[in-house]
């Protein structure tokens, strides 16, 4: 290993098995391992999870670099946004009592029909 | 049950919480001092687990008629801890205590297996909670083990002259402190197999990180913690430990 500083590591944690990994923090670690170990020790003393990711801080491309790149939503593209479907209850109860998908489609088309 | 069984398991029990605790509190004399932001959090986390550890193994102590843990902890006679003499040692440096607390850490992987043979219920139930913290503890001081000795010719030669200088001192910590047939009564493998188990992972370890082996590990000892012969080491510990309780004994924490 070369001297100097170690790399960045930006720091997610995964709640339960149906949520996304939520960006913690960030961490220097020596290399990807002790990342995770000190991760781990930093972020997650206190609370469960069931899975931590570490990336190396320079594999993020990010869209702030280039304003170009950033989008903007601005009234006149109000065809773009999904009114009209109204399924955020039915995949509330999804992930509330782990139905299959099956029975949400049935759920949805049920009431639809 | 039998006045026999419970001196047993006090006697079993003694070592292993007296090693956490004093693992413990040498691990928190790095608080503040360790080489990154990111390890001082790390050490002191796993130290502080240590000492959950020795706090479980007081109270069942306590449950099986031995004083409070505060008794146990502040008031007992330097001659009554039974923690292995390489466990009180100072730090030394940071290689020093990577190699301590790797060799510690494996050590006390295969006791806990060893003890699950004992067929005693609150001390099982504890283990299973221990076991799995000590996994993480193991991995943690392996890792930096291997950092070390592939880290460039100084961290190399730090790891190496302090296995050198620790190698002396470990033979009491495989010892159990108890009588043979009381040891086989209680279905805990002999001192010597504990030993052999301990030489060859570390010697497969040591072969992955190319560190030379430093051969047998001597057995006579001037100490041994285990029957209560400490070295001054225990002392310092002890009256640093006990500084605010000698001056203020009815101080609230």
């Amino acid at each position: 290993m070369s001297q100097g500083e170690y790399p960045v590591y930006e720091v997610f944690g995964q709640k339960d098995r149906l949520a996304f990994h939520t960006h913690v923090g960030s961490i220097r670690a020596a290399n990807p391992e002790m990342a995770l170990q000190m991760a781990r020790e930093a972020f997650f003393r206190r609370e469960t999870v069931v899975d931590i990711w570490v990336v190396p801080q320079d594999a993020i491309y990010s869209a702030a670099q280039e304003p170009a790149y950033l989008p903007q939503i601005g009234e006149d593209k109000k065809y773009r946004l999904p009114s009209g479907y109204d399924n955020a209850p039915h995949w509330k109860r999804f992930k509330a009592r782990a139905m299959s998908i099956e029975e949400v489609a049935e759920e949805m088309t049920g009431k639809r029909g | 049950m039998d006045h026999e069984t419970r001196e047993a398991l006090i006697r079993l029990i003694t070592p292993i919480a007296d090693d956490e605790w004093i693992v413990g509190h040498r691990g928190s004399e790095w608080l503040g001092l360790a080489p990154e932001l990111e390890e001082d959090l790390a050490f002191s986390s796993i130290h502080q687990d240590e000492m959950g550890h020795a706090l479980y193994l007081y109270e069942l102590l306590h449950d099986l008629g031995e004083p409070d843990p505060d008794a146990l902890v502040y008031a007992r006679p330097v001659a009554s801890w039974r923690n292995a003499c390489f466990v009180e040692a100072a730090n030394g440096d940071w290689a020093a205590t990577v190699v301590r607390r790797y060799f510690y850490e494996m050590f006390d992987r295969l006791r806990l297996e060893a003890l699950a043979h004992v067929d005693f219920t609150p001390l099982a139930h504890g283990l299973k909670k221990i076991q799995r913290e000590e996994a993480f503890h193991l991995k943690h001081f392996a890792l930096w083990m291997e950092m070390l000795a592939q880290g460039g010719d100084e961290a190399r030669r730090r790891v190496i002259d302090a296995v050198a200088a620790v190698w002396p001192t470990l033979s009491d910590l495989f010892d159990w402190g108890l009588r043979d047939d009381v040891q086989a009564q209680l279905g805990l493998p002999p001192a010597l197999a504990l030993k052999d188990a301990w030489v060859r992972e570390v010697r497969a370890q040591f072969q992955d990180w190319q560190l030379p082996w430093p051969g047998e590990i001597p057995t006579t000892m001037e100490h041994n913690g285990r029957a209560g012969r400490h070295t001054p080491a225990l002392d310092d510990i002890l009256t640093t430990m006990r500084a605010v309780r000698v001056i203020a004994p009815e101080s609230a924490w």
